[in-house]
């Protein structure tokens, strides 16, 4: 049983080792194998991924379309460990991703890592938010 | 009998003593333990999220023993296969000693060293198991990966005995004729390259449990980390760490070598 991809005209797709792009009009492909498959809209360049979660995002995706995952693995796990430290309440997303590594699920685990960005960015919205009502007090505060 | 009275002044005193005392006890037990949470009283969710990250790091290390009794085992089949190649090669040896003479007692003689040879093989091969598993002898290896078993790589059994994937026969008609010996030495040949292909498809499933090996380690290593680190305690706080985290890795090491691993990777296509 294939994938099917359903492209818009223009869009690009990795399959494997290559990065296809699809011509004017929309294309239905019947994908069959192995090979890593990433969309588009799922994939993060370097330049992107500028937060923990999404650099960890960046890593998995390098894990997925790498011919050896292994080279990966010790970036992925100094990342994780920062992110850990920083907010330990994330770890359950953090063994969602690793499990699915673990069991070679590399496109489940890429869809863990995007849950783990959303997490991120709910905490962070939530910490922005509150330094933004705490600003009105802050005349009375020395800068650090 | 008459009780003691204490004042309410005394009293109070009493209370304040008790308290600190309780609070030199809980300081001592974060110093001794390492951990500010020690027990569910102290800060339920912290407590419940960190004992469930320690109980995985548990469930992990048994995972980990599995799989390194499976490396001990899939290496016990590699130096059986090792060892009979051996043998296998000093049956040639005598093959190619027989092709040498036209000599027929001689050769019988050889064919007599030949045929001795065939049990050691057998034995070699009945004797390369651990822990009750012989990948030589049928015994198929399953590995689990994760705890909910739903990941496991199992490691096919062969029967490296001479009646059985080897398939040498005892030497024919005592190597009188040069056809004997030659059916002998066609034989071995097809032998080794049989235990050349079993022994590769041994390393790569040796490298593959070394991979989730390593990982699986790494993982324990995160875990207990983040239980040891659970000291925060609001949500606040992990997002002002966040954002000082994503600052702190722009300019760290990690983050170059990310983005040279994308360069390297089929993404740098992708700009």
């Amino acid at each position: 049983m294939g994938l099917k991809v359903e492209l818009k005209g223009g869009e690009r797709f990795i399959l494997g080792d290559c990065l296809v792009t699809n011509g004017k009009q929309r294309t239905r492909l019947l994908i069959e194998g192995n090979a890593p498959i990433l969309r588009e809209k799922d994939i993060m360049t370097a330049a992107q991924a500028d937060t923990p979660a999404k650099r960890v995002y960046l890593a998995v995706q390098l894990m997925y379309t790498a011919r050896d995952p292994r080279l990966h693995h010790e970036t992925y796990f100094i990342l994780m460990r920062d992110l850990v430290q920083a907010a330990p309440s994330a770890w359950s997303h953090i063994v969602a991703v690793s499990n699915h590594i673990l069991a070679g699920e590399m496109y489940k685990a890429l869809k863990s890592a995007k849950a783990l960005i959303a997490y991120e960015k709910e905490l962070i919205d939530h910490a922005t938010r509150g330094t933004s009502l705490r600003r009105g007090r802050q005349t009375d505060r020395k800068s650090a | 009998m008459s009780d003691i009275v204490l004042s309410p002044g005394v009293r109070s005193n009493l209370l304040q003593l008790q308290q600190t005392s309780d609070l030199i006890t809980q300081t001592q037990t974060r110093l001794a333990t390492g951990k500010r949470v020690n027990s569910a009283l102290d800060n339920p969710i912290n407590f419940f999220t960190a004992q469930g990250l320690s109980v995985r790091a548990n469930d992990l290390n048994a995972l980990l023993d599995a799989m390194s009794t499976g490396i001990d085992t899939i290496q016990a089949a590699n130096n059986g296969i090792t060892a009979i190649t051996k043998l296998v090669q000093s049956a040639q040896a005598l093959v190619s000693q027989a092709n040498q003479t036209a000599d027929v007692n001689v050769r019988a003689t050889l064919a007599a060293q030949f045929n001795a040879l065939l049990p050691q093989i057998d034995q070699l091969a009945g004797d390369a198991g651990f822990n009750g598993v012989n990948l030589l002898g049928g015994n198929d290896l399953t590995i689990t990966m994760n705890e909910d078993g739903t990941s496991t790589v199992v490691v096919g059994s062969v029967n490296d005995t001479t009646a059985g994937d080897l398939a040498i026969n005892t030497s024919a008609n005592n190597w009188a004729t040069g056809t004997d010996i030659a059916a002998a030495g066609t034989q071995l040949s097809a032998a080794l390259t049989t235990l050349r292909s079993q022994a590769q498809s041994l390393s790569s499933n040796l490298s593959t449990v070394q991979i989730r090996q390593d990982f699986t380690k790494a993982m324990i290593n995160t875990l207990n980390n983040g239980a040891d680190s659970l000291t925060l305690a609001d949500s606040n706080e992990e997002g002002a760490n966040l954002l000082a985290l994503q600052t702190r890795q722009q300019l760290s090491t990690t983050a170059l070598s990310l983005a040279a691993q994308a360069d390297q990777n089929v993404l740098r296509l992708f700009q």
